[in-house]
């Protein structure tokens, strides 16, 4: 389709790029809303009192846990993002893929295939693992941190391979 | 999605209702994010500077709230601009306005974002939030009005 139409390009290219921002700034709202160390991430969804149970040398914050319909509220918008971005992206790559000078092996159905895999894998365990630290034992919050940089590699990686496909098509 | 390159939107047997509803659904996205911007942020940068850094007593709003605004609106401009810009590519417009209107709805809508966010840094931050707000709107409108004039004009069968 794009390499038919090229004026189609433009909004694609500023997709890749108001994504890649979003990702970015997801990032930044992690670090800064939860942290990146599982004292942090614990505390954040079960609260300050079960967070000390586990490590008691951590200060008291006296933050509450978090609820099931807050979560919930806070992954809707997550759901949509996350599938909308990922179809988008993996369908466009896929119609580029053929007319983009790109090496022999990069346009085999299975690379695409695995891309796309890892980023839904990623979307699910990022949304899950909030869940399990919630409701699961406190060793799930080094698993939501691991789940949370999977998902944002694999999404950020998608849009700037869009965007390198686009250039070689 | 093929609609998008055919140009079959306007025809009976394509997807002429839907896309007609959608863009009104977005329409009234647009009109209703731009109520909330106004009532929350005001109009005139000095109003906008008062509402994030406070004024006296009255505090501001956080970084982080900032932030948040600034991660949910990239998402939900940059599915309506694609859906926009995707149907300006069958309008029977020049090239130019079409690549000029593509330009102009992306920077503006980028620019007010980054320029909201930014205010919390500085208040100077608040005039680009200011111009880009109001070229946004202009864009938007443009886009809206010629897209719903192809779709639903008299000419249309």
């Amino acid at each position: 389709m794009l390499a038919d139409h090229s004026f189609l390009r433009l909004p694609v290219y500023f997709y890749c790029l108001f994504s890649c921002a979003q990702l970015l700034s997801g990032a930044v709202l992690f670090y800064k809303k939860i942290g990146f160390e599982s004292p942090a991430v614990l505390e954040y969804y079960q609260g300050s009192e079960n967070m000390r149970k586990i490590y008691p040398d951590e200060p008291d914050r006296f933050i509450q846990p978090k609820t099931l319909s807050g979560m919930i509220k806070v992954q809707l918008g997550h759901f949509l993002f996350f599938a909308f971005n990922g179809f988008f992206l993996v369908h466009i790559i896929r119609s580029l893929m053929p007319g983009a000078a790109l090496p022999e092996w990069m346009k085999r159905p299975r690379v695409i295939d695995f891309a796309t895999w890892v980023y839904f894998t990623g979307a699910l365990f990022d949304i899950a693992s909030g869940f399990l630290v919630r409701y699961g034992p406190g060793l799930f919050a080094g698993f939501r941190i691991l789940a949370f940089f999977w998902f944002v590699l694999s999404g950020f990686l998608l849009a700037v391979f869009l965007l390198y496909v686009l250039w070689k098509s | 999605m093929k609609f998008l390159v055919t140009g079959s939107i306007r025809s009976d047997r394509g997807p002429r209702l839907i896309v007609s509803l959608t863009l009104v659904g977005f329409f009234l996205f647009f009109l209703a994010y731009w109520l909330r911007e106004f009532d929350a942020m005001g109009f005139w940068p000095g109003r906008m500077i008062e509402s994030v850094r406070g004024i006296g007593a009255e505090e501001g709003r956080s970084a982080i709230l900032m932030l948040e605004d600034l991660h949910v609106d990239l998402l939900s401009h940059s599915v309506l601009l694609l859906f926009l810009v995707s149907l300006l590519f069958q309008l029977p417009t020049s090239l130019f306005w079409k690549k000029f209107l593509t330009w102009a709805s992306f920077l503006s809508c980028f620019a007010y974002i980054l320029g909201r966010a930014g205010i919390v840094l500085s208040p100077a931050f608040a005039y680009l939030a200011f111009g880009s707000s109001l070229t946004s709107m202009i864009v938007y409108l443009v886009l809206f009005l010629i897209a719903f004039r192809y779709l639903l004009g008299s000419d249309a069968r």
